[in-house]
């Protein structure tokens, strides 16, 4: 379980890295050729990897599993990104991503009813934690912009 | 005003639960279907494809018109982005969605920690940035603490 939760905080420190050099090379590209860069580079880095490590195991995926790879691609970038960034559009970003930081909770939720997940109170509470301090920090954010 | 802010929230909202859902459906895929860096690369093929769909005309305009030179800090986005996803699905093969997604949502926080490293004079730490900090940490050592009971 210790190993889950370092590669979740290594995952959280590789989306804010991202994060912090797209803000640095929307200073010389726009948007959206920025967007679909770090995405190309993105895909062809981890596809190189996973073809080194995997790729017996690639060309012997039943073909349903790239309909499952589609609907995670769609509902992350599509419907997770597409929405966030209208929501920034319409609330401003520190806002939005108050609520957006609020994920967990339908996560639980989610992970509880449909993957048999059990749930005990320090875990509700170091949620609650957590949501709570992201809120706070991306409502200050708001107040230094 | 208030209507534009209520379809923005709505927005936001259903961005937090689509985000879920991924987490979810992401977790069943690496128990079922492939390993964590198969799922990563072709999700990230396919949000690639998806994005481009949208974004093309313009971000094809873009590229061509942006110096090689400048390419270096957006190559270095998608190498953590991609690092980011690897992670993400490899820790969500290693432990519960209930115990991934709350430490997957401190990155903001720790954006703010390397703009303050990396972009001086952009970022500023505040009282509230530390009581946030405070209220984080804690959270992951009572997600800690959980784990062991």
């Amino acid at each position: 379980m210790i190993t889950g939760i370092l590669l979740a905080i290594c995952a959280a420190s590789g989306f804010a890295g991202s994060a912090v050099f797209i803000k640095l090379s929307l200073q010389k590209i726009p948007y959206s050729g920025a967007t679909i860069m770090s995405l190309l580079v993105s895909a062809l880095f981890s596809l190189s990897v996973a073809l080194m490590m995997h790729f017996d195991e690639i060309i012997t995926l039943p073909p349903i599993s790239y309909l499952w790879f589609a609907i995670v691609g769609f509902i992350t970038f599509t419907g997770g990104r597409s929405l966030q960034y209208l929501a920034i559009n319409r609330m401003g970003a520190a806002r939005s991503s108050s609520l957006v930081a609020c994920s967990p909770f339908f996560a639980a939720i989610l992970a509880v009813i449909f993957l048999g997940e059990s749930i005990n109170i320090w875990l509700v509470l170091g949620t609650v934690f957590i949501v709570s301090g992201v809120v706070i920090v991306s409502l200050s954010s708001e107040k230094n912009e | 005003m208030n209507r534009i802010k209520n379809i923005g929230l709505l927005y936001a909202v259903v961005s937090a639960f689509m985000y879920s859902l991924a987490a979810v459906i992401g977790k069943q895929l690496t128990e079922d279907i492939a390993s964590p860096l198969v799922i990563s690369s072709f999700s990230l093929f396919f949000g690639l494809i998806v994005t481009f769909l949208v974004m093309a005309p313009k971000a094809v305009k873009d590229i061509a018109q942006t110096p090689i030179k400048n390419w270096t800090t957006i190559i270095i986005a998608g190498l953590c982005s991609s690092c980011g996803v690897m992670f993400y699905f490899l820790s969500l093969a290693s432990a519960p969605v209930v115990v991934v997604t709350p430490i997957i949502s401190i990155y903001p926080l720790i954006t703010i920690g390397l703009a303050f490293i990396f972009l001086k004079g952009i970022e500023t730490i505040s009282l509230r940035t530390i009581l946030g900090t405070i209220l984080v940490i804690t959270g992951i050592i009572f997600i800690l603490f959980g784990n062991g009971n």
